[in-house]
């Protein structure tokens, strides 16, 4: 076990390394560049792979072809270069080919700026790109989890033949932390379905068209049992102070850190307020949630968007009760006391 | 008795769902057919089946699947060469062919093509040109004659508004790269023979590791052209190779040295551990006295080491068993040459690495203590570089101590260590730290190692020089 | 015994690429339909194949034709 002070964005290139990673493809876009430029050393350092593409919409084609001769594959970028990446994002989808991405949000729309935000929820958890399709979504709070998530997403990838995001933030990737290289270097094993340029995998077939419609239908409904099943086996996150909670902020990434400074000084302040915070994006914690709101307990959806995971919020409690919002947009982030200032007015008006 | 008939790397059967297994899905006089059995052929007569990765991307030619007995990856319009470039770079005895339509590789992937060549990918193109979108009816192609009449282009190309044809395999012959870059056509007899010829240089080449090949394949269709099949291939021979003409621009094969292995060996075990885990290791101290959060912001302006101080002070904590966050200005901020870093330290998990007030401001100059002293908590503490600012902060329920940072750093020949003078000074008052778990930390934070002595002598300097005020 | 054209009639779309190609004129158009409703190629009674592999070349389609070649020595066998 090693433990180091480091970046956000470089935590995720050691998980990506220990997560059994082969093959990284590039392109740079602040604030994710810190993760291709430590890619490329050190993949090519210990004999892995680093490449950089023309532009992300190459780059994600080449995670479909390397990710087709069963390497563990990924790359790293921000909101406009995922956007680029949408089209190649469904065809790794239909083809079922396991992939990792890592989407550093910066704000947006259009050029935007470099600022943190979480604008892209709606597009990564969604899918992005054409068709019905889902990718896994995992959301860290800290250097340690760009580790340790990255590290996971390869095994989740592989496993549940998905796409698996990391959505981080422009301040989750420069916040340096120490993070401790832990586990065992992981490795990938030869897959049946993948191409190896052999004799043993020559009638293998990747491919995402299916011309009849029937066989198209029955290729999504199998696309639609494995997602259930990914939301039955790994939906994610973690409590504080819920319990006995009258109001719980829903919230996750970096703002999740801001809101748990929060909750520890309202508690002080001996308000009932907890915070539920989601480690998985996609799969929603929708069964978790419902329970909570049974309790007549009131949400607040706290996030860098216009309230895109809120929405999902008011999905899974389905009216049981109330769904507030808290939303700072723009590259600007709430402060503990701004979350401190609501909840005591709403708790007290 | 010998047979001259199409090679078996072919499917006998095709297993199309819905259509006819004996015959493609190609209409009647399509030249797909032919060059697809050339390449078939090739793939034969070199020995290759098993290695071969035929890429088919959005175009006629989605379906090659159905008709060779080879692996196969559809990809999606344009991105073959992509596609082909990371496999490659996974299974590096593959043989991969990227089979590219002229929508496809001279209008949605000129990108990818052309940097795919630029960087001599180790892989075999064949680039079908009919000068016409096939699969989608007939619509103008970057490759589309002038004049010629379209789904799209209903009056004609017009040169002003559509521009000209396309020349793809002159285009990558301008670069350095390609070993092999070549333009013929499925046409006449004498014609025919020259693509099967160089069909097969183009997987001859990949097969020895000489890198990029791209043959440009002048073909016809029928359909979209509106005339027979016949007529077509004389169509090429008589108009396309006008426009596109005929020949081999680029051929390095009997010049270019083969791929080589790798520089760096593929490392695991222990040995892969080593070469991630660079820098020497963290020091190990007492567990530090704190029961709260601790935000100390270190704020100045370039080369005062503020971003190498902070992550040294970071260092001595984790040394003394705390958990710290790291966060510089970011991003715009810093390009007007100011730096400043927040360094949270706490006995456990740091809540927000975004510290809204502060413990401790550490101001190396006048317009850091303006701008941030009011974040200072009450009873909190400034530390004042009393080099550079001559006035007293403002706050008057803070604790302040002067220290010439400046002036200190500048005597030991080290002013890119003042933020480094300061953080020592801070950890002399608050005793959070010690000064040994610092230096202890200095190899981490300095990116010249040999300058580890002199910050270690500066260090030792000023708090002698604290301990004696 | 000479070389024969052998044609598979269900897997020709008689698009007429292979009688242009033939030098000796021993491949037309019929006027048979086959299976998927083309009027397939035929071989012309009496023609002599030299077995030069262009119409095979030529051809779109997989496995329509094939050539079974003679060499001289079973031409001679046969012919003696």
């Amino acid at each position: 076990m090693h433990k180091r002070l480091m970046k956000g964005n470089d935590a995720a290139v050691y998980g990506a390394l220990m997560g059994g990673c082969t093959h990284f493809f590039g392109y740079p876009i602040t604030p994710a560049s810190e993760i291709a430029q430590t890619a490329s050393y050190y993949f090519r350092k210990t004999g892995r792979t680093y490449l950089q593409g023309e532009s992300e919409v190459s780059v994600i084609n080449m995670l479909y072809g390397a990710s087709s001769g069963g390497a563990r594959v990924m790359t790293a970028s921000s909101g406009p270069g995922i956007a680029l990446m949408a089209e190649g994002l469904s065809y790794l989808a239909g083809a079922r080919l396991p992939a990792v991405v890592i989407d550093m949000q910066r704000a947006g729309p259009g050029l935007g700026n470099i600022w943190p935000e979480q604008g892209d929820y709606a597009m990564v958890v969604k899918g992005g790109g054409q068709g019905n399709y889902k990718n896994i979504v995992l959301a860290p709070a800290s250097a340690q989890e760009m580790f340790d998530f990255t590290k996971q997403a390869f095994t989740l990838a592989e496993r549940y033949r998905m796409t698996v995001f990391i959505l981080g933030d422009a301040y989750l990737g420069q916040v340096m932390e120490s993070v401790e290289i832990s586990g065992e270097l992981e490795q990938s094993e030869r897959k049946d379905w993948a191409l190896y340029g052999d004799k043993e995998s020559r009638r293998n077939l990747i491919t995402s068209i299916y011309m009849s419609p029937s066989d198209m239908e029955a290729h999504n409904e199998l696309l639609q049992r494995q997602y259930a099943k990914v939301e039955r086996e790994i939906v994610d996150y973690s409590e504080t102070d819920t319990d006995d909670a009258s109001l719980i902020f829903i919230t996750y990434g970096i703002v999740s850190r801001i809101c748990h400074g929060a909750v520890k000084r309202l508690r002080e302040l001996g308000l009932k307020v907890g915070m539920l915070r989601l480690k998985t994006l996609f799969p929603f914690p929708k069964e978790r949630l419902k329970e909570l709101a049974r309790k007549k307990i009131t949400f607040v959806a706290v996030e860098l968007s216009n309230g895109q995971m809120a929405e999902d919020v008011r999905l899974s409690v389905d009216g049981l009760t109330k769904v507030l919002s808290f939303n700072r947009m723009g590259g600007e982030v709430m402060k503990s006391q701004d979350l401190v200032a609501f909840a005591t007015e709403y708790l007290k008006g | 008795m010998e047979q001259i008939k199409t090679s078996d790397v072919l499917y006998e059967e095709f297993f199309r769902k819905d259509g006819d297994k004996k015959i493609t899905h190609y209409c009647p006089g399509c030249g797909h057919g032919t060059i697809q059995k050339m390449i078939a052929q090739a793939i034969e007569d070199l020995g290759i089946q098993d290695r071969v990765v035929f890429l088919s991307p959005v175009g006629c030619s989605v379906f090659s699947y159905y008709y060779f007995d080879t692996g196969n990856i559809q990809c999606s319009h344009g991105r073959a060469p992509a596609v082909g470039t990371a496999f490659k770079r996974v299974h590096e005895d593959s043989i991969v062919i990227s089979y590219q339509g002229d929508g496809d590789l001279a209008g949605i992937g000129t990108a990818e093509i052309i940097h795919a060549a630029n960087r001599g990918e180790n892989m075999s193109v064949f680039f079908i040109n009919n000068a016409t979108y096939g699969m989608t009816g007939g619509q103008m192609a970057p490759t589309t004659l002038l004049e010629e009449k379209t789904l799209t282009s209903p009056f004609g190309r017009d040169r002003k508004r559509d521009g000209a044809p396309i020349k793809m395999a002159e285009m990558i012959a301008t670069l350095d790269e390609p070993v092999l870059v070549s333009r013929v056509a499925v046409s006449s007899t004498k014609e025919m023979l020259k693509t099967k010829k160089m069909i097969y240089k183009a997987l001859k080449n990949q097969v020895d590791n000489l890198g990029f090949s791209f043959v440009e394949i002048l073909s016809a269709c029928p359909t979209s052209w509106h005339v027979s099949p016949v007529e077509a291939r004389v169509h090429i021979d008589e108009t396309l190779s006008t426009v596109f003409p005929l020949g081999t621009f680029v051929d390095k094969a009997d010049t270019v040295l083969p791929y080589g292995p790798s520089l760096f060996p593929f490392l695991s075990g222990e040995d892969f551990l080593v070469a991630i885990v660079e820098g020497g290791e963290l020091a190990e101290c007492e567990q530090a006295p704190l029961k709260d959060e601790l935000a100390i912001m270190v704020a100045g302006f370039g080369g005062q080491g503020v971003l190498s101080g902070g992550v040294s002070l970071a260092n001595a904590a984790i040394a003394h068993q705390l958990q710290v966050s790291w966060l510089p200005s970011y991003g715009p901020e810093m390009r007007g040459g100011k730096a400043s870093v927040t360094v949270v330290m706490s006995p456990d998990e740091v809540s927000s690495p975004l510290a809204e007030d502060i413990d401790c401001l550490i101001a190396l100059n006048s317009p850091s203590l303006t701008a941030y002293e009011h974040m200072v908590k009450p009873s909190g503490t400034i530390l004042v570089n009393s080099s550079l600012i001559d006035h007293e902060p403002e706050r008057d329920d803070v604790t302040v101590h002067h220290v010439p940072a400046s002036d200190l750093a500048k005597e030991a020949g080290l002013p890119q260590a003042t933020a480094l003078v300061m953080i020592s000074a801070y950890i002399h008052y608050s005793q959070v730290l010690t000064i040994d778990s610092l230096i202890e930390s200095l190899h981490l934070g300095l990116k010249k190692k040999s300058l580890i002595g002199k910050n270690r002598e500066l260090i030792l300097k000023t708090v002698e020089i604290l301990v004696s005020k | 015994m000479s070389n024969q054209v052998i044609v598979d009639a269900d897997r020709c779309k008689g698009c007429g690429i292979c009688p242009s190609v033939c030098p000796k004129g021993c491949l037309r158009i019929g006027t048979e339909i086959n299976l998927q409703g083309y009027e397939h190629v035929e071989v012309v009674p009496g023609s002599v194949c030299i077995a030069c592999g262009m119409c095979v070349l030529a051809c779109p389609e997989p496995r329509a034709l094939t050539i079974v070649k003679h060499t001289e020595e079973e031409k001679s066998c046969t012919s003696a």
